[in-house]
């Protein structure tokens, strides 16, 4: 059973990892502005490999 | 659409009926508008304007007609009176520094608003300006602040060029003297972002160590698993007290020094009973704690704290005179030259040129031209003033005739409108935060906790000490009013999505509650109940014939005087203009002439007496132009406003409540609206912006709980004193003074439904309060009699904030859902409030 240490501070080390992307993408300004990536996404010129 | 006034060429009758015959109107290709057909390419495009045509042609040639592919004809009407050198202004070191975010050897970042944003082809042309001028290195459109971030090579293109090629391709950004002296801070919202993230990330991990303990993880015969848990609960819970809960930490210190109570000051007493506790068992040894309960609450509280102060990140509801003021004026030069030079360098003694439409940024004198004022803006007043030569004119009002030069007699930041803004009542600060039904309620909600706490410690205290102290924070625990503080939150912040939806955008959620208690409603005349673009002109006296009319006509046809032009145009249609003889115009007074015989005298009362025509009609005082044909007095023009459309309906709806109309305006041109408005308790004429205030106060001062509603700067006072003060705008993001929250103009007549909206909001805030509170009950109960365990804890603190929240969103909804006739609200909100 004393595995689950080790399990436990990984899934806990792990889940900072997110936590800190987290962080960096509300920092670097990603959550500043949520309405115009959709519109950008549809704004897309058609892939000439697709015609 | 003012602005395609501006730029189509009046057309004589005749001219348009047969364009119009021979061509079939049609649409822009570039921008939608109406085009007569004049402008074709080759390719059979049509164009309004040769503005169009250019940029039509500018977007094909570099590739960026996917422009054309993304919307139907989505372009902005492009401005053709666009110089090389217009923005050259923008060049002097004081305002590149203020407008530049970042710069380096090569790149410069800048930041613009641009108002006309308006749809997907907007932003993909913006991000896509690289393509257009290489100097460009990015660009990043911010679609609901409506704003661009460019980064650019500045050895290749000037920063004025930058603003040059935006404005040609009809996106030309909006700069404001705030502008010069704006600071970036970072945004509130990130923060709220990270306390968010931090608090659910710790609540997540918080709870599944938790959880471990609820199934069964038995203490005894694993004791080391329970207090490694224990310890790595505590570690993820700090950042959530330290960090996360900063903000109820320091607003309950806040109210503790000022003496009062808010929500802030049980939920801080809560949190820590609850921390504190934890530690003490987790450190001794014997449980695990409440600590997912702590971090669950500092979670959901956050959450609801999030719901409520949507913003709406388009508009501003602190905007002062500095955002009315464009960055920019022409001056004029000793050799007579035009520069545009920025507002804030203008000294005294300059001279400017301001051009029809134009602001007027400073007290000046009128050197040349004729002007027509128009201060409604100031004021309140509909009627715009005629200045002469030499005569003073003020910052702040807007020129309605030809182009006018003045020289400065006051610096911008010294002039009366500026000076509006040194009353005491916009001094002061914005009161931090409305008294809420929730903090009201705090007060004894704290008290009677601590005093059931003591209690229950001093009930247990003779049987067994230990558990007392256990029962006695049990109590403390359990109280902590998170559904409490959460009800208030989720009703207001679903009222204020319903009312954004209505095109009503209100500061923050607090302003739902004081709106439904109001019962005095006070509105502004001009451009609040009348339509800023409709005024329409009309003739007091005895009615003229035909020929009358048209002999009047064709002497005003003959004056540049905007408001001859009006006149003439009133009586255009009737038939072909009669030639005028012997014509005489004195500047700023009135016009005379001769027509078909007939010896006609249009203009001032001074004018009309000067020209020996007995004048003594006290009707005709609120006129503006007076008629003498042949020497006798025929009548007048009056310039009649017309409402708002749906301001009578509205007003009958509005039967329940005191309504009073306070105006800049002259008494005569008030009394109209009483038939239109109906029950009205009292109109004030000629008030100023400082009588409004005083007169908004004295009501106060009586115990009535006022709105007003005021779309000018005249009003920014009232409003600010007001209970709740509204300000029209006529689109969202044009300038409206700071106010608790935004009415599009179009959107008045949807007042008395909001305000049953509001109605219904804060009953059901009552009825969430009541339940939050049995909640409490219960839980207080088995805290009381020392059977207060985590897992109980654990499970009524969520239970009862998502019954709450979820009654407080799901009856706002309902309350609100589309339907066509408003009178079933009316129904359903009566039943809903509790006797």
């Amino acid at each position: 059973m004393s595995v689950l240490y080790l399990l436990i501070l990984l899934s806990l080390l792990l889940g900072t990892c997110f936590l800190l992307s987290f962080v960096w993408s509300v920092r670097s300004g990603q959550f500043d502005d949520v309405e115009t990536p959709s519109m950008r996404l549809l704004a897309e010129e058609e892939n000439e490999f697709l015609d | 659409m003012t602005r395609m006034g501006t730029v189509t060429a009046p057309q004589k009758p005749g001219q348009a009926a047969a364009a119009s015959a021979s061509r079939k109107s049609c649409s822009c290709s570039h921008c939608g508008e109406e085009a007569d057909g004049v402008i074709r390419d080759q390719a059979g495009h049509v164009f309004c304007c040769s503005g169009c045509e250019i940029v039509f042609d500018l977007l094909h040639e570099s590739d960026l007609s996917h422009f054309y592919r993304l919307e139907n004809r989505p372009g902005v009407r492009a401005r053709s009176d666009i110089e090389d050198h217009s923005f050259d202004y923008l060049e002097t070191p004081d305002l590149r520094q203020a407008l530049i975010e970042f710069q380096d050897e090569t790149k410069s970042r800048v930041s613009f608003r641009i108002p006309s944003i308006h749809c997907l082809a907007c932003v993909w042309l913006l991000e896509n300006l690289g393509r257009l001028e290489k100097g460009v290195l990015g660009a990043q459109v911010d679609f609901p602040r409506r704003t661009v971030s460019i980064l650019f090579n500045h050895n290749e293109i000037r920063l004025s060029e930058l603003v040059g090629l935006l404005a040609q391709i009809g996106y030309e950004p909006d700069l404001r003297l705030e502008d010069a002296s704006s600071d970036r801070s970072v945004p509130s919202e990130r923060r709220q972002w990270l306390k968010i993230g931090v608090a659910g990330f710790a609540f997540g991990n918080v709870m599944l160590y938790s959880l471990a303990g609820y199934f069964g993880l038995d203490s005894s015969s694993e004791a080391s698993f329970a207090a490694f848990f224990g310890y790595l609960s505590l570690l993820l819970s700090v950042p959530v007290l330290v960090y996360c809960a900063s903000d109820y930490w320091k607003q309950a210190w806040n109210c503790f020094q000022a003496g009062s109570v808010s929500i802030e000051v049980p939920i801080a007493l809560g949190m820590l009973a609850l921390f504190a506790w934890s530690c003490f068992e987790i450190v001794r040894g014997g449980g695990e704690g409440y600590l997912d309960s702590f971090t669950g609450l500092v979670f959901f509280l956050l959450c609801g704290k999030a719901f409520q102060s949507k913003a709406y990140r388009i508009l501003s509801f602190e905007q002062d005179y500095r955002s009315y003021f464009p960055l920019s004026a022409d001056k004029v030069g000793s050799g007579g030259q035009r520069v545009r030079v920025p507002v804030t360098s203008l000294k005294v003694g300059d001279h400017i040129q301001v051009k029809h439409g134009g602001l007027i940024p400073a007290d000046a004198r009128l050197v040349k031209g004729e002007g027509l004022l128009d201060y409604s803006f100031l004021t309140g007043e509909s009627e715009p003033t005629v200045a002469a030569e030499g005569e003073t004119v003020y910052g702040g009002g807007r020129q309605q005739g030809g182009e006018i030069e003045l020289m400065l007699l006051k610096s911008v930041s010294g002039s009366y409108l500026t000076s509006l803004w040194d009353h005491p009542a916009l001094k002061a600060k914005r009161r931090a935060r409305i008294s809420t039904l929730t903090d009201r309620l705090s007060g004894g909600f704290t008290a009677t906790v601590i005093g059931l706490a003591l209690i229950t410690l001093i009930a247990w205290w003779e049987t067994n000490p230990g558990k007392a102290i256990a029962a006695a924070v049990g109590v403390l625990i359990v109280a902590c009013p998170c559904a409490l503080a959460l009800a208030a939150p989720f009703a207001s912040g679903a009222a204020v999505r319903s009312f954004a939806r209505r095109g009503v955008f209100l500061r923050s959620g607090d302003v739902v509650e004081p709106l439904s208690r109001i019962d005095t409603i006070v509105f502004d005349k001009t451009g609040t109940l009348t339509d800023p673009g409709g005024s329409s002109l009309k003739f007091i006296g005895q009615a003229l014939d035909q020929g009358d009319r048209l002999r009047v006509g064709a002497l005003c046809s003959q004056s540049a005087h905007p408001l001859s032009a009006q006149i003439a145009a009133w009586s255009e249609t009737l038939g072909a203009t009669p030639k005028v003889v012997h014509f005489f115009e004195a500047i700023g007074r009135g016009l005379k002439g001769t027509i078909e015989g007939h010896r006609v005298v249009v203009g001032s009362l001074d004018w009309l007496k000067d020209q020996g025509v007995l004048v003594a009609s006290p009707m005709l005082d609120t006129c503006s132009v007076l008629v003498a044909i042949d020497g006798q007095l025929r009548g007048g023009f009056a310039m009649e406003q017309t409402l708002r459309v749906g301001v009578e309906a509205m007003a009958r709806e509005l039967e329940e409540y005191n309504v009073i109309v306070l105006t800049g305006d002259s008494r005569g041109r008030v009394d109209c609206l009483a038939p239109a408005i109906g029950r009205l308790e009292e109109i004030q004429a000629e008030q100023s912006p400082h009588d409004k205030i005083a007169y908004i106060e004295s009501l106060k001062k009586r115990g009535r709980c006022v709105l007003t509603i005021g779309d000018g700067l005249n009003d920014a006072g009232a409003l600010r004193v007001s209970d709740v003060g509204l300000a029209l705008a006529e689109c969202s993001g044009a300038f409206s003074p700071a106010s608790d929250g935004i009415i599009e103009g179009r959107k008045l007549a949807t007042l008395p439904e909001l305000l049953r909206v509001a109605k219904g909001a804060s009953s059901l805030t009552r009825v969430c309060l009541g339940l939050s509170l049995a909640y409490n009950v219960v839980g207080i109960t088995f805290a009381a009699l020392g059977q207060l365990s985590p897992i109980v804890c654990a499970v009524l603190m969520p239970l009862s904030s998502v019954t709450v929240v979820a009654i407080a969103v799901g009856g706002v909804a309902f309350m609100t859902r589309p339907r066509p006739e408003s009178a079933v609200l009316n129904l359903m909100t009566k039943q809903e409030v509790p006797a």
